[in-house]
């Protein structure tokens, strides 16, 4: 395998509030490499957009990246001058935003945004940047085009902004793509083709992609590797099948089981995870997931777990593990998926 | 390709129920300047029955949203008329509706940009109790505080503002807020697209409830197939501005009588990788035509892998009609898709 193109070390990004700091991205750590699309999932709160603006330096005030590197091209960016991450911003790293309002002025045309994305880095004369707006529209089935560039953002559907920004992202055609949410407001036929472009991107250009999303249908269609957060964790990565047929981490495990399948029976009450996320303040001890586990022991209240291989380049923090669940504690049977569901059966003790 | 059903459906249809609203060849129009308009709805009827569910989905830019905040009278019609029970609000003005507003809410596609920035999370819930003059004091708050607890986000986060919350916590703020009035109608703009799928289950779990508790009625506007099937009683298919299909949800997602429906059915991404790699999708072949100049005849033809051009398709303009047992759809050769 070729050499990754980013290496995130022990990333760790804080908001300090009244009430002392939050830590939303604790030791996160992983690589990318060239031409393979990422995939990034997890509960919703979890860190997975501010670990993206770390890796870019945009978290906003009062966050602040504490600790860790990001290595691209052998430097560090959280080290860089701030000029030169500027430069690296949009032109090597592009970042599609989650909130549309941090990338889309809308007091500007968009064609005209999207121009500014080519000339802020000298990439092309005014005319070469509007012709090739044009032509990314086009590429991500904006109809009409050269009419739509002149619209203002609020004159376009929510997602054809969506496919603006995709659009702007895609206008230097950067090493690597950072897309958060990207496909949220497209109907499943353009989704379908925006993720066909970004597979050729992967495959045409090497692109790498960080594919940040909820949608598991998107992560199982252009993936090869998926990263799984939770409470600003990493605590499951490895090979999108292996993930999807044996998840190891219980997290990633009743998040799979939460989807609604397109043949369930309507109005049948969705599976989902008991229990709110917990407060990042304030977060549990030992395993963060503990107080929502089916399948804790006494060990996961006190001690926190760290990622181990459970199976070849399968990643998961978690002191049971999906495979012993599975074997011992009837996993596979399990109807809810509530706090201690399995208690009462093996190994160890559950504590009710 | 459209799954069959397994099981009976968990709760029988209210099919004789009475209408909720109703829109009646409702068209709106957005001028765009050099004397172009941008057609994002053009004539559109049907009725949303009381305590049922009507998903509607389409393409990205077929006016969903645009026909959302027409219902939910938050946009003025260009022509056409919109009835809640038996009152005409096309043509209310002022306090009166006002008033009858307060029966419609509408929880936002877009959880950035429906949020002041500037008002606390607790403020923003209240606003609409607020205005309607319906609580205060340690009653608002309470209030408050239960809505939130209601959308699982932490009560205690009523002093916080919108920008300390992630992208789907924000939307469950806008969920609290329309839910504050207990109002009739709940217009769900991809409402829950936002969040991670545990809390999509807690949400549409919560929705459902609601709606059994206080009779609500939903118009589900949403891109994920497979959740707009589950919640929704009927679904409604929208093509460039128009209706191309309306029946019972599990009657379209097993038996589609418009091509549009059938590709859009064949393109739901399947969470398994294996599956997803090796599908073949009904590809939707030429350019997506443009709402400001809409193909002639039937809007569809110009992608449709079932026309016969130029004639009929290109040139007549199929309506909307009843092709079996309630299942309408707007096509020359339904029996055909
Ligand atoms: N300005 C802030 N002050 C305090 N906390 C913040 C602030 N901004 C973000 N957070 C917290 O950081 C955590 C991580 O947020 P992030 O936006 O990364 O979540 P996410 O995983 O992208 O979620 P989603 O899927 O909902 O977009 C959240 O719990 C959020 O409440
Ligand atoms: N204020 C406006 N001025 C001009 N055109 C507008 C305005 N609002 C919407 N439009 C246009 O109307 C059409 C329908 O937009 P609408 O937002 O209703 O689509 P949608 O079906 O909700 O799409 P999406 O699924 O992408 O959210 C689009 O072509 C859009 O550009
Ligand atoms: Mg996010
Ligand atoms: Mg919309």
């Amino acid at each position: 395998m070729a050499a990754p193109i980013l290496r995130v070390r022990n990333l760790r990004t804080q908001f300090s509030t009244d009430q002392g700091p939050v830590t939303a991205v604790d030791n996160v750590s992983f690589d990318l490499y060239p031409g393979e699309s990422l995939g990034i999932v997890g509960e919703s709160g979890s860190g997975k957009s501010v670990t993206a603006l770390s890796i870019l330096r945009l978290v906003p005030d009062p966050g602040r990246t504490v600790g860790g590197s990001v290595l691209f091209h052998e430097q560090d960016l959280l080290q860089v001058s701030d000029e030169e991450i500027r430069e690296i911003r949009g032109r090597d790293i592009a970042m599609i935003f989650q909130d549309p309002q941090s990338s889309l002025n809308p007091v500007l045309r968009t064609g005209f945004q999207i121009d500014e994305a080519m000339l802020a880095h000298k990439q092309a004369t005014p005319r070469q940047a509007r012709t090739r707006t044009i032509e990314l529209l086009r590429r991500v089935r904006i109809p009409a085009a050269e009419t739509r560039v002149r619209d203002f953002p609020h004159q376009l559907s929510g997602g054809m902004r969506q496919r603006a920004m995709i659009a702007m992202g895609l206008a230097n055609s950067p090493a690597i793509l950072i897309a958060d949410e990207p496909t949220t407001a497209l109907d499943v036929t353009v989704q379908a083709q925006i993720l066909e472009l970004l597979g050729d991107l992967n495959r045409e250009l090497g692109t790498a992609i960080i594919m940040i999303t909820h949608n598991m249908g998107v992560v199982a269609g252009l993936c090869s590797r998926v990263i799984v957060m939770y409470a600003g964790q990493i605590v499951e990565q490895g090979p999108v099948d292996q993930i999807f047929d044996q998840p190891q981490h219980p997290y990633t495990w009743s998040l799979l089981r939460s989807i609604p399948r397109v043949d369930a029976v309507r109005h049948e009450r969705l599976r989902s995870i008991e229990g709110m996320a917990p407060d990042l303040l304030h977060p549990p001890a030992g395993c963060r997931f503990h107080p929502r586990c089916p399948f804790r022991i006494e060990k996961c209240l006190t001690d926190e777990p760290r990622l181990e291989e459970i199976h070849p380049g399968q990643f998961a923090s978690c002191w049971v593990s999906m495979d012993r669940a599975r074997a011992e504690m009837n996993a596979n049977n399990l109807d809810d998926i509530s706090p201690g569901a399995a208690s009462g059966l093996k190994p160890g003790e559950i504590i009710p | 390709m459209a799954q069959p059903v397994r099981r009976q459906d968990l709760r029988p249809m209210g099919a004789s129920a009475p209408a909720l609203v109703r829109v009646e060849n409702v068209v709106k129009h957005f001028p765009v300047g050099f004397g172009t308009t941008v057609k994002a709805v053009d004539g559109v009827s049907f009725e949303i029955r009381q305590g049922e569910t009507l998903g509607l989905v389409g393409e990205s830019g077929c006016g969903k949203s645009t026909l959302g905040r027409l219902v939910a009278q938050l946009l003025p019609v260009t022509s056409g008329r919109v009835f809640l029970d038996d009152v005409e609000l096309t043509r209310l003005r002022g306090e009166k509706l006002r008033q009858q507003r307060r029966e419609l809410q509408i929880i936002f596609q877009d959880p950035f940009a429906s949020l002041d920035p500037r008002m606390t999370v607790g403020d923003i819930i209240a606003e609409p109790l607020v205005n309607f003059r319906v609580m205060r004091g340690k009653k608002l708050n309470a209030r408050v505080q239960e809505l939130l607890r209601v959308v699982g986000l932490n009560p205690y986060f009523n002093n916080r503002y919108p920008h300390e919350f992630s992208g789907g916590q924000r939307q469950r703020i806008g969920i609290a807020r329309a839910l504050a009035l207990n109002p009739r109608l709940i217009v769900c703009d991809e409402a829950i697209s936002a969040l991670d799928v545990s809390i999509q289950a807690q949400i549409v779990n919560l929705l459902e409830d609601l709606q059994r508790e206080f009779r609500l009625t939903y118009l589900f506007i949403a891109h994920d197939l497979s959740v707009v099937r589950h919640i929704s009683d009927r679904v409604m298919v929208m093509y460039l501005g128009k209706i191309v299909e309306i029946a019972d949800s599990l009657e379209i997602y097993n038996r589609p009588k418009h091509p549009y429906t059938k590709a859009l059915l064949s393109a739901i991404p399947v969470p398994d990788p294996r599956v997803q790699r090796g599908k073949r999708l009904i590809e939707l072949t030429g350019e997506i035509p443009s709402p400001i100049n809409p193909p002639s005849g039937c809007r569809f033809h110009t992608r449709c892998p079932i026309a016969r051009l130029p004639t009929p398709c290109a040139e007549v303009e199929p309506q909307l009609e009843d092709k079996v047992r309630g299942h309408m759809a707007a096509c020359h050769f339904s029996q055909e898709v």
